[in-house]
This record gives C-alpha cells, structure tokens and sequence, in this order.
C-alpha cells in the first residue's frame, strides 16, 4: 500500500470529544479517493493530520517508505512534501501567478524551476495568466492556479479540501472532468474531501464516507470501528 | 437635469445623519480654517532666515526620526505579533495584553524616565561606580540624542502596529500560512515572505499612527535637544511670534504626511493585500519546545521590560522617595478632573465617529468620503496649532454671544472659552480618527447586509441603527472608546493650554514639575496616569479577545 | 472565564468613576470631614471674601513652584481674595491673552523670564500700576520704566566649573568659555531654552551684535556634545567628565544641593560656582516677574496682590523655598546663596532682553547652536 493510516485519533483543544476516533485507511499509488462527508464529520481534520498541521494523539500516517507520524516521529508540515488545494485556493494575493506556482520550489535549480512552472501552467491551461494577480482572475482560473502551485513540487500526495464549493453549479461540472483529467496525467495520488456526492462520484476511483470522526467503507480496505452504525446505513452503496 | 437630479436624491440626503455629520465636519474644519485664513493675512517675516538655517536641519531630523521609527516599529510589532499569533509558548496569554502595556506611558514621561535610569546620577551609573568603582563613558549611556529619542518613540508607540498586525493575522491569514509551509517554506522565509506582505495593510494602518504621533510630538523631541517641526512651529510662533512662518511649516508637515501616505499606495501598484477569498479562519498556534520556546518567551520579556516593567519600577522608586512631599488631598480633584474630561471626550468621540461612520457607509458619495477623511485632520496638527485655532474660534463664538451673556446674568465675558467645553471639543477634534478608524473597520466587517435587510423589514435608517448596527458593532465601540480615553488622558499640550482657572489633571501636574526638572515630584501623577491607562488597556484587550472568539 | 474577567474589570472601571464622582461633587465636604477645623476656618474666610472685600483675583503663570502656590493660599486668608490659576508655558500664555484680547478673564501674568514681560507689554497686553509699595520694595532696575511689570525674583545664569579639572582664574568671563582651552569642554543647553536667548540678548545689549555672535560661535565651537537636556543634566555631564564647564542657573544648583537623591547632591559638591564678568560688565541675572494685564477688571486686587508678594514676608519665602534672590533688597537670601558670596549685576534695562530677542535667537540659528 502507497499510504496507510492507522489508527489514528485527534481531538481539538477544548472540545470534549475526539474528531477523529481510530481512522483507518490505505491507498494505493495513483488512486483518487474521496473522502465524502457531511460539514463537521472531520474530514477536513483528516486532511490537516495528513499534511501535518494538526498532531495526532495516536496512530500512524506512512506515505510511500517513510513514515510521517506515529508514536516516535513527526515531520514537520514543510518537510512531508504533502500538496494541498485549500477551500479558499489560499494564493498569496501579493504575489503574481507566477511567483505563486515558483514558491514551492525553493531547492530547485533555476532552469528547471522555470520549465517546471510553465509546464504546470500548461498543464492548467493558464500559460497566458502567469503574470496576473490572483483577483484579477475569476474564481475557477484561481482554482487551476491553486492546483498547479500544489502540484508543481511534485508531491508524494495531493489533498483537496472542497474544491468545488466556491464555484457556481456550471462551472463545478466543467471542473471536475477536468481536475480529474489533471491529476490522472501527473498520476498523483490524491485525497479530496466534498460533502457533495456528485462531485465524488465523478472523480474518485473510490469513497469513503466519514461520519463522527471513523471511516465507513464497503471495500472494507479500511476497519470501521463501529460497525453497527454502519449498517443503518442502507444508502451508502458500492460506487465504483 | 442636474437640478432635477439632486432634488430626487434631496429626501435621501436629507437625514439626521448627513446633517449630524455635516456639523461635526464644520467643527472640525472651522479652527483650521481659521489657522489658514491668518496665512493670507499676516507677512512671514522670518521665512527666509528659517529656509536658511532652521529648515534643512528639521528635514534631516525629522526625516531621520520617521524612517528609523517607522522601520523598528514594523520589526518588533510585527515580529511580535506574529510569535504570539503562531506559537504557543510559556506565558504567552499575559504577554499577549503586557505588550500592548507601553501604550499606558505617555512618551515624553518614559523620556525623563529612562534618561533619570540611564544618566550620571541614574541608578546604573551610581550602582556600577558606588559598588565596584567603575566610571563609564558617558557616550554609552547618553539617550538624550536622536537615536535615543528613536529608541523612545520605538519603544512605546510599536503596540499601535503590534495590536492591529496582530488581529489581522489571527482571523486572516491561516490558509495562507499554512498553504506557505505545506509549500517547503521555513518559519523565517514564511515571515518575509508571506506573513509581512499580506499584513501589509494591517502594518501601514498601524505605522500610519506611529509616524503622526512621532510628527506631533513636542515633549520628547524638545527634552531630548532634537529640533524637528514641532519645536521648530512653537519657537517661530510662540518664540518669535511669527504665526505665518508657523503655519508654512505645518503646511510643510501636512505636505510631508501626505507625501508618505501618497508613496505607499504608488509602491503597492496593482498588488493587494487583503486575501483573495473573505473565509476567514483562525490561526491555530503551534507550540513551541525547548530553546525555541524560552526564545519566543525571552524575547517577549524583554520588549515587556524595556517598554513597560522597567520605567514603572523607576516611576514607583521616585514615587516613593517624594511622596510625602508630594501627596495631597488635591491629587483626588486631579484624578476626577482627568477621569472626568477623558470620559467625557472619548464618550463624545465614540458618538461623532459612529454618526459619521455610519453616514458614510450609507452614502457612498464624494461629500461622506471626505468627512470621513476630515476626520484624520486632526491627528495629524500638532496639538498647540489645534490650540490656536480652536480657541480663535471660540472666542469669536463669545463675543457674538455676548449680548446673550448679558441678557443672562452671567458675568463672564468668555464663557465657552474658558470653560471644559472648549477643552474637550479640542480633544475631539484632535482624536476623533482614533475613534473613527476603530468604528470603520466595525462597520466594515459586518458590511450592509443586516442593515439591508432590516430596512427591506420596513425599519428606517434611524431605527434600523439603534436595533440592529449598534448591536453588531459594540466591540469595536468599546475598543475606540477605550482608545480615545487612553489618547485623552495621556494628552498635555491642549489641555495645558486650554483649561479653565484652578483645572488640573494628572497630565498638567506631571508636566508642571517635569517642566522645571523636577522629574522626582513628576513621578505620582505619572503613575496614576500609567496605571489608569494600564487598565484601560487590559479592558481594550479583553474587547478584542472577545471578539475574535 | 474571559467573561467574568471582562466584567470585572469593568466594573471596577465603573466603581472607580462612581468613586471619583462622588469625592468630585463632595469635594469640599469629603475633606472637612478628616479636616473639619482647617477647612470650616478656610470656608469662613472665603465667606467673608465674597462678602467683605468680596473679589477675586485671575492669574496666568509660567512659575510652577508649590511654594508658590502656598504663597497664594497666605494671600487669600489674608485678604479674603481668591486666587484663581492656570499654569501654563509663558509663550502660550501670552498668545492666550493675545487671543482673549479685551475680554480676558486674567487679571495678571506671571513669567520666568524679563523678556516674555516685554513682549507682552510690547503687544499692549499690560497696563501701568502706580504704587509706592512697589516703588520702594523693588529696586528700579527691576520694574518696567513704564510701571507695566515688575520683578519678584532674581536668578543669575553663572558658570558651573568641576573643581579639580578647572582653575578659577581661567573661567572668570562669558567670553572665557570661547577660549581654546576648554575646546569639547563647554556645556549648554539648546537655543530653544529662553535663559540661553536671553543671556545672548544681554550680550546684545552690552557689548554689540558682532560681539555676542563671535561669542555664540566659539560657544559652538567648544561644545563637548550637541545641547540637550534640561540645566541640572548640563552639571551631571560636568561631574560625569564629559565637559569641565556648564551654564546654568543658580536655583537649579541650590536645589541639586539639596536634593532628596544623595547622588544629585554629590554632583552638585564636585562643581564650584562661578559670577562671570565681574571687572567688566556683570553676570546675567534675569527675574520672574509680574504685571497687570490691560483687560483686567480687578486692578485693585491684582495691585494688591503683587504688593504682597513683594513684601518681606513673601520674599523670604521666594528666597528660602526655591533659591532664588529677592528682588526686596530689605531680605536676605538664603543661607546657601549667601555662602556663594555677592557680585556684580550685569547693568542693563531688562526690557533690552525681550528687545533683543529676535535677534538674539536669529544669531543663534546663523552659528549652527542647536
């Protein structure tokens, strides 16, 4: 397996009980998954334990050979090597298209750093945007921006979190074929979270539900640790 | 057409609020314009000797003074507020409202007070040379210079950036830090980077004060022999009793502010700063461990230290040593007078600014804009040309009033002027922007929606303020009245010039022992003014916690 | 938890104005009540002034001194008439009573320096006052010719030298401290402080503007570091070694003397004092003084009032409280002042410090004295 999760469990300051109780998962390399869940199920929290901005209380994260979390070793955020589409796209407003898509390509050489953003833009279809600031694009070029400045370093593994639920209906169609077409050429493993399922069905090669903090999944390639809840849920079929 | 035009737009024009606002503007405007009017009337007899000899002197301190202020205010306010925004690490809640604490002490007192530590008879010099002997040259220890006064400004004026940088960064900037770090960035690069670029908005909102307070500042840059446009504008007027020269070089002060102002928006371009997207999300610090955590925590201290813990200590050992010579009954009639005008004017501050604030939301036009920018006039004149003019005014007002005195029985010929009202309409004019910038970002954030909607409900805009606006924007009330209070009783210049017989406050009782080096004796009414506006400070705090939970 | 803490404190806000309200209208009721004899005989005798003599009299003064303001509470329980204050800057305070013009409220301007009186005589602020008490109280040289001002205290701006660096022969003139031996060793403060304008005005006035400009620029040429600081920093540096000579007042060292900081106190016991210009043309000596403005409308009062400061009784207490001469000849002053010996007066008509003003500040600025 690619990446296995094990375990894990995460609770908020404050909150009394755990967002995240005993998730388990494993991807292979290349899938898409999707993380399908309703707002304050904790899948945004998975993805933030995953790239490494929350610490889990337990468990182990194991991307490729190394390990990124268990009882011993946290890596930083930084050093994971982990892409994220945030929400918000989150692009440095102070910075142009292109100053966005180079910042994470610190270590690089400068000549492959500049083949490397224009192949991405391309890659986006945004080659001509490269000198514009981010408002001065709508919201879906800011979309493909995002995603090309998190996929740029070549990342072990790519996160999105709703990516789709700040575009209009049209607009989220036209996308998601065409993020999927993306992600399929790089052949990036990646991790999307959506609470809406079309948008899941369109893209990932597989679901997964998330409700309370656990996984539920028929491929049973991760253990729910509450099964019973599981089969109260007759609408929750195979998709793939 | 036009005409037609206008009286379709008359009934919206036409309301409590534009006309409310339209009066405080001429309050504003009339000393000023007064101060104007005298530039075309009276000959500046001394502007050549002034060009030649006096001038280029004040641009180079004045200049010197603005660009290392404004730099180092930048560095540790920034600095600060993102370690306390982004880490957790020991006393990190106290410090969070301790390094808001240098604002409670009116410059030119910690001026005094850290040249009594540093200076030959200061408690270094005397400990070193009574307890091992040791003569130091004077060099090190001199602050009473340019560098010094930098160091004064610095110290004590940096939570103007470090508290509005520091609210930008908690609720608007942590997907783009995160995004940064996901990205392979370090903590350093994030900090150049990222975080000083998109807080720019916040750090200019913040230095913009700094730089007008050090620009307005008499007290410091005259004890600490650095001539700039202020000593410069009280000796050619009051020393020389050239008016006009005066006002050329305030005019020359105003063209400078503005000229800073102008220069930032050009540097800016066509980038922005705020985000790109309006979720905002709360940073989640991180916690520190090890030497990094006593680092943050060292660091934290010792700015606490220097602009705070250590002045007071000193204030409290002179206190102690003239206080039987000093206390009276009288300082209890001190306390009331300055909690009584600091009240008072910051109540009338809160209200004028939310009238004119919230006209200018309503009405976008040429006419609220610029009331809105009226208000940061006064902000910007030293506080004695303010003096002038105001007082100009209302003596005017006196004597047109005079028959009405008469009418009246009462005996004074200058009623209003040497009454609290002129005083506090002074204190008005002079920081209704610190207000006025409060209550406008409160209107900013939570926009026209609500009021929208509440008047689609068939509320007037009147009602529609009173329930539903004001609710929304009480934060930010609190803060600006605290704000303006803190500004108030801390002020010297107008109010020592502009009080009635037998008023003192704390500030004039500081200054009248302060003025003839009596800095001993300054010392109790110092405190009370220091400790008052320390908890007027720990209140604001707690507004701003509260409102970002 | 951060509710309660919010709440708290303002409540405690809250309390204190409550408080402060309370003492502020009770104000006079609040202290009887620990001080009831002292302040019913007070009140009485404020009764009896609104009765009786009935007046009051209004006072703008530059002098912030407590032991002026204990002489005011004397004036008032001896006359019945109430002193009203505000203390002020001298400069601002005349621009008030410039503004004020007619319908000024003060009765009476006091300043620190000869000077300032000028200026506000010059601007027809003052009005004349005839008094045989005054007339034989204070020397002539001490009043306006015109009678428009009158002086109350004299202070001479001496050179303070350190004892053992300085030998006494060579500092014996103003002129002295331009010489090339005390090159980086002259301390003054900034041309912006009044005493130094109006000590350039006198040389002005004694010696001619080419003379007191040569004077300024070896002044500047012999600075051990750029003005700063009030007088008592410029003795400070003396005793710190950043300079063997300082220009300063001579109340200023009285009360360094005697200084409730011992440090203060063993700076002030390295320096001697020295009265310059005694073969030639005198020290410097300015005053305080005081004058009826021309709006007032309690002249009677207002004579009254700068009669009693300068009698005896007053003058001593000038004299003792804060160091400074009487300008009564009748009163000695102080024990300290007296062991500093007597000297010769700089001989000019004071009004020549405020005439010379301008001039005097220009010259600075054209010799670069920051």
């Amino acid at each position: 397996m690619y990446v296995q999760i094990k375990d894990l469990c995460f609770g908020y300051k404050n909150a009394k009980n755990l967002t995240i109780h005993h998730f388990n998962l494993d991807i292979e390399q290349g899938e898409i998954i999707s993380i399908l869940g309703e707002s304050g199920s904790g899948k945004s929290t998975v993805l933030r334990l995953l790239c490494g901005l929350e610490t889990p209380s337990k468990g182990t994260i194991k991307i490729g050979s190394q390990t990124m979390t268990d009882e011993r070793t946290f890596v930083l955020p930084e050093k994971r090597g982990i892409g994220m589409v945030f929400q918000d796209y989150a692009l440095f407003p102070h910075m142009t298209v292109y100053e966005n898509v180079q910042f994470g390509l610190k270590n690089w050489k400068r000549k492959e750093r500049k083949n490397r953003v224009h192949e991405v833009l391309e890659l986006v279809n945004m080659s001509s945007y490269a000198k514009r600031y981010p408002h001065e694009l709508s919201g879906g070029q800011q979309q493909r921006i995002a995603l090309a400045r998190s996929l740029a370093p070549e990342p072990s593994l790519l996160l999105l979190d709703e990516p789709f639920s700040n575009l209009d209906a049209d607009l989220q169609i036209k996308i998601r074929s065409e993020l999927k077409e993306i992600i399929k050429q790089t052949g990036t493993t990646s991790i999307f979270v959506t609470h809406d399922r079309e948008d899941s069905r369109a893209i990932a090669d597989r679901i997964i539900t998330m409700r309370d903090g656990a996984a539920h999944d028929w491929d049973s390639l991760c253990t729910t640790t509450r099964l019973e809840e599981e089969q109260r849920q007759p609408e929750l079929v195979r998709l793939k | 057409m036009s005409r037609l035009n206008l009286l379709r737009k008359l009934p919206g024009y036409m309301n409590i609020w534009s006309i409310l606002s339209l009066a405080i503007v001429i309050l504003i405007l009339i000393p000023n314009v007064t101060i104007l009017f005298n530039f075309f009337t009276q000959k500046a007899e001394n502007w050549n000797h002034i060009q030649e000899y006096i001038l280029p002197d004040l641009l180079k301190n004045t200049g010197l003074l603005i660009v290392f202020t404004g730099i180092l205010t930048i560095i540790i306010g920034t600095s600060l507020a993102w370690i306390v925004s982004a880490y957790d690490f020991p006393m990190k809640k106290f410090f969070k409202w301790a390094l808001i604490l240098p604002l409670a002490i009116p410059p030119y007192i910690a001026g005094y007070t850290y040249n009594g530590i540093l200076n030959y008879t200061g408690v270094i010099q005397t400990t070193l040379r009574n307890n091992w002997g040791i003569e130091v040259d004077q060099v090190y220890f001199n602050i009473l210079n340019l560098p010094g006064a930098v160091f004064i400004f610095t110290l004590f004026l940096f939570p103007y950036v470090y508290t509005i940088t520091r609210a930008f960064l908690a609720n608007q900037s942590a997907s783009l830090i995160e995004n940064a770090r996901l990205l392979g960035r370090s903590p350093v690069d994030i900090f150049f980077r990222v975080v000083l670029p998109i807080s720019r908005g916040a750090i200019v909102g913040g230095v913009s004060l700094v730089l007008l307070e050090v620009l307005n500042d008499y007290g410091v840059v005259q004890y600490f022999g650095v001539p700039t446009f202020s000593t410069a504008i009280f000796q050619t007027w009051f020393g020389m009793n050239d008016l006009n020269s005066a006002i050329k070089l305030s005019a020359t002060l105003m063209f400078i502010v503005f000229a800073i102002l102008t220069l930032e928006k050009v540097l800016r371009g066509r980038k922005k700063y705020a985000s790109t997207t309006a979720k905002a999300r709360p940073l989640h610090p991180t916690r520190l461990q090890g030497w990094k955590a006593w680092g943050a925590f060292g660091y934290c201290l010792f700015i606490f230290l220097l602009g705070f813990l250590i002045p007071f200590v000193q204030l409290v050992d002179w206190m102690l040593l003239t206080f039987e010579k000093i206390a009276s009954p009288e300082f209890t009639t001190l306390i009331w007078n300055s909690l009584l005008v600091s009240f008072v004017g910051a109540l009338l501050i809160v209200l004028f600014a939310v009238i004119i604030g919230n006209f200018a939301r309503m009405h976008q036009s040429a006419l609220s804009k610029s009331a809105a920018k009226v208000t940061i006039l006064g902000y910007s004149i030293p506080g004695a040309v303010i003096a002038v003019g105001i007082s100009t005014v209302f003596i005017g007002l006196d004597s047109g009033l005079s028959r009405f005195y008469e009418a009246t029985g009462l005996e004074s010929r200058l009623f209003l002027s040497t009454s609290l009202i002129i005083l506090i309409s002074a204190y008005i004019i002079r920081f209704l922007a610190i207000g006025y910038n409060s209550i406008e970002s409160g209107f900013d954030k939570i926009g026209n929606k609500y009021t929208e909607a509440s008047r689609m409900l068939g509320l007037n805009m009147t009602r529609t303020f009173f329930k539903v606006d004001l609710k929304m924007i009480k934060a930010p009330l609190i803060s600006g009245f605290l704000l303006a209070f803190i500004e108030i009783i801390k002020e010297l210049p107008l109010t020592l010039i502009l009080r009635p017989f037998n008023f003192g406050t704390l500030s004039t009782n500081a200054f009248k022992y302060a003025s003839d080096e009596q800095i001993h004796e300054a010392a109790l009414a110092s405190i009370i003014i220091v400790v008052i506006s320390a908890i007027a400070v720990f209140v604001f705090h707690q507004v701003l916690e509260k409102e970002s939970n | 938890m951060r509710n309660k803490w919010f709440l708290m404190s303002f409540i405690l806000i809250l309390s204190m104005f409550v408080l402060a309200a309370c003492g502020g209208d009770d104000q006079e009721e609040a202290t009887d009540s620990n001080e009831e004899e002292t302040t019913n005989t007070e009140e009485n005798s404020e009764e009896n002034a609104s009765e009786e003599t009935g007046g009051e009299v209004n006072l703008y003064t530059g002098r912030h001194y407590d032991t002026d303001q204990e002489l005011y509470d004397k004036f008032e329980e001896e006359t019945g008439i109430k002193v009203n204050v505000i203390e002020g800057k001298d400069d601002e305070l005349i621009a008030r009573l410039d503004r004020e013009g007619e319908a000024s409220e003060a009765d009476l301007l006091i300043t620190a320096d000869a000077g300032r009186l000028h200026r506000a005589k010059s601007q027809d602020l003052l009005q004349p006052i005839e008094s045989d008490v005054l007339s034989e109280n204070i020397p002539e040289k001490f009043r306006d010719e015109d009678n428009n001002w009158f002086g109350l205290t004299k202070r001479a701006r001496v050179i303070a030298y350190h004892k053992e660096r300085v030998n006494e022969e060579d500092i014996q003139t103003y002129m002295d401290l331009t010489k090339d031996e005390f090159q980086d060793k002259v301390l003054i403060r900034s041309s912006s402080n009044i005493y130094n304008q109006s000590l350039v005005a006198s040389m002005i006035a004694t010696e001619g503007e080419e003379a007191a400009k040569e004077w300024a620029q070896g002044i500047v040429d012999n600075m051990a570091r750029d003005p700063q600081g009030g007088d008592r920093d410029q003795a400070k540096a003396v005793a710190a070694g950043e300079g063997d000579v300082a220009v300063m007042n001579t109340y200023y060292l009285g009360k360094m003397l005697n200084s409730e900081d011992e440090e203060e106190v063993k700076v002030a016991e390295q320096l001697g004092i020295m009265f310059p210009n005694q073969d030639t043309t005198g020290t410097h000596v300015n005053i305080s003084g005081v004058g009826v403005t021309a709006s007032s409308q309690n002249t009677e009062n207002a004579q009254k009032f700068i009669e009693y400061l300068s009698k005896e009784e007053a003058q001593k207490q000038f004299a003792e409280a804060n160091y400074e001469y009487p300008v009564n000849p009748n009163v000695e002053p102080s024990e300290l002042l007296q062991s500093w010996g007597e000297f010769k007066e700089q001989d000019i008509r004071l009004n020549e410090l405020g005439e010379n003003n301008d001039r005097a500040i220009q010259i600075m600025n054209e010799v670069g004295w920051k």
